[in-house]
């Protein structure tokens, strides 16, 4: 029996430096108390030691620069190498990947609306005010209406037609601008500008269609305020039609003298940049998104209070009043059987 | 037969990405080296564990640190799943934004008169002739060193070089995605598919125009289309220049009127989920009282627990 004093104690002493190959035999176990301490077995008490065996990799453990003493270089092994090269490009990997994909962030929303896979999810192309675009994903009601899920965001988009919604990546693509409320149809919206751009400049085609369109013209009418009819050029006289356009109010105007002078269409470049802002100027005014989804918010607060009955307290509040009694009572029984 | 075989190195040298040669060719290195060191003596088993020995511990005669390549794989598994598969393969359609972004040029959105719109790169949007006609008078490919580089670092210039050989360019970036200037463009006619019959017939035309003039060279589509419109150069037969959008389309884009009966079932959904409250996002009193019950049904349990054990 051996009296020691120590705290951590064990029976086996730190390898010598020399590849030890297979298992180290597990030492006979030391039983260790408090400062003053009956040993039962064992004699050999070192200063430090581990707590299970450890042996030298022949491979991993060859240290590449042993023969340079500066520094540690000498003592750090080839797997210590390895180790930090495989950390270090985990690292530039994660963050390389980071920036990679960062880019593709305001194309987000196909994401979303890829994974939805529903029939409410809808990929949104916005044009904001202040010249981004990215993509969002709205929710569609059948009623051609595109809005945020979360009502608070009051922004809603009217879905006139199908001929206005693309495709972008295999799905279904919307095109909205925040300062309109209407869905964007880009081809419409420069057939709009070319069509205001050619009659402002007086650009009616050749001398043929000038003729034709002069005889369509004069059966047109134009009804005066006092409910009279009146030809073009009497209108145009008496200040009942712009002679040029310059606002949505003047297009609708002067929409039936274009028609007569492009009686198919009007003509856009089949290979043309296009500008999403470039219309505003034509297009009708004050009707932005957020204008149009607090109408609709005010429309359904007001159809609801005339037509839709409102529930009471207890109907709104009864469930949650009997769960909070039942976990009182349960709570009050518990406490008397327990006592 | 020695030049043969140096080019038969080249081409193989080559098929294979720069990223995996470089891998390969770093691990062999290595392990070279690796051997030089331990035949001159330099390299050798250290002389006590590193770190204490704490990672040299064996279970079942291996050492610890062996055991930390099985979570590192799973954790390069997980890294690679979550941003290669989860979140860059899921975006292959806007892939081009990146390229944009290394190679800082712009990107375009080219559309049909459908609206299938495709994100495209400043040269397959806006370049009449073919890549390699550009890339041949700037790189000079006879050069074995440049040839080397190419692979190494490959730079595609085709559009400084068309811009340059141009003089000007009509760049109208409308938009900006993230950092990115972005353009949008619409091609009725299909000029800027891969394969398409009116953009050989526009490059034959183009051709003849850049022979006869050095100093006023068309390399883009919207000079060559300015061009054909004036009648500087001649329009192919199969070229259309212009399409007619039917008055119905505006009409469509833009109502003259709106009618309030158009939304009245949407008004009357969306009240409807106003009144049962979908829409709130707070927490409601309902919710609020299943926590409270819950938490009296564990708090009952743990009376009764103690009750039994204590």
């Amino acid at each position: 029996m051996t009296e020691i004093t120590g705290a951590i104690v064990s029976n086996f002493s730190l390898p010598v430096p020399t590849i030890t190959q297979g298992v180290t035999p597990m030492p006979t176990p030391v039983l260790v108390q408090n400062a003053t301490t009956t040993v039962v077995e064992g004699s050999v008490i070192p200063n430090v030691a581990p707590s299970a065996p450890s042996t030298l990799n022949p491979i991993f453990d060859i240290a590449p620069l042993h023969g340079i003493d500066f520094l540690w270089l000498n003592m750090i092994p080839l797997w210590a190498y390895i180790g930090a090269i495989l950390v270090l490009y985990w690292f530039w990997f994660n963050i390389s990947q980071w920036r990679k994909n960062s880019v593709l962030s305001p194309c987000d929303g196909y994401k979303d609306a890829l994974m939805a896979g529903s029939i409410e999810a809808q990929q949104v192309i916005v044009f904001t005010k202040s010249r981004k675009w990215f993509i969002r994903m709205l929710t569609y009601h059948s009623e051609g209406i595109l809005y945020f899920k979360d009502l608070l965001r009051t922004d809603m988009w009217h879905m006139g037609a199908s001929s206005a919604v693309g495709t972008l990546g295999g799905l279904s693509a919307a095109i909205t601008k925040d300062s309109f409320d209407e869905v964007v149809d880009p081809v419409a919206d420069i057939a709009l500008c070319t069509a205001c751009f050619k009659f402002n400049n007086g650009e009616f085609g050749d001398a043929k269609n000038r003729i034709r369109a002069k005889q369509e013209m004069e059966l047109i009418l134009v009804t005066r305020p006092d409910g009279s009819d009146c030809t073009i050029k009497e209108a145009l006289n008496e200040g009942l039609i712009p002679v040029a356009i310059s606002s949505f109010d003047d297009y609708i105007r002067l929409r039936p003298i274009m028609e007569s002078i492009w009686p198919n269409g009007v003509d856009i470049p089949c290979y043309t940049q296009y500008d999403p802002y470039e219309a505003d100027k034509y297009i009708p005014k004050q009707r932005s998104a957020s204008l149009n989804g607090g109408v609709i918010i005010k429309d359904a607060n007001d159809y609801a209070e005339d037509n839709i009955e409102q529930p009471n307290w207890w109907a709104n509040n009864g469930v949650a009043m009997i769960l909070i009694l039942g976990g009182m009572i349960i709570m009050g029984i518990s406490f008397l059987a327990t006592r | 037969m020695f030049k043969d075989t140096l080019k038969k190195f080249e081409t193989t040298l080559y098929s294979i990405p720069p990223t995996i040669a470089i891998l390969i060719f770093g691990t062999l290195l290595a392990i070279a080296a690796l051997c030089v060191l331990i035949f001159a003596n330099v390299a050798a088993v250290v002389d006590q564990p590193f770190f204490g020995g704490i990672f040299n511990t064996t279970f079942f005669g291996i050492q610890i640190y062996l055991y930390c390549a099985v979570p590192a794989v799973i954790l390069y598994f997980v890294s690679y799943v979550w941003w290669v598969h989860l979140k860059w393969n899921m975006m292959a359609p806007f892939h081009g934004l990146w390229s944009a972004i290394n190679s800082q040029s712009e990107v375009v959105f080219v559309s049909d008169l459908k609206l299938n719109f495709h994100l495209m790169g400043e040269f397959a949007a806006k370049v009449i002739f073919d890549k390699e006609r550009y890339n041949s008078i700037t790189h000079d490919t006879s050069n074995a060193l440049t040839r080397f580089r190419m692979w190494l670092m490959p730079t595609d210039e085709a559009v400084h070089t068309a811009k340059y050989l141009q003089g000007s360019w009509d760049s109208k970036p409308m938009t900006n995605i993230g950092s990115i200037p972005a353009g949008i463009l619409i091609d009725a006619n299909g000029w800027t598919k891969a394969v398409s019959p009116e953009r050989d017939a526009i490059a034959k035309n183009v051709d003849k125009h850049n022979d006869c003039n050095m100093d006023d060279q068309v390399h883009s589509f919207s000079k060559a289309w300015d061009y054909m419109n004036k009648g500087i150069i001649e329009t192919p037969e199969n070229v259309k220049l212009y399409v007619t959008i039917p008055w119905v389309r505006i009409d469509n884009a833009y109502p003259m009127k709106r009618y309030q009966a158009d939304r009245g079932g949407f008004i009357r959904q969306i009240a409807l989920n106003i009144l049962n409250g979908t829409y709130n996002k707070g927490l409601n009193m309902t919710t609020a009282a299943i926590f409270v019950f819950l938490v009296c049904v564990v708090l009952s349990g743990v009376m009764f627990a103690m009750a039994w054990f204590g």
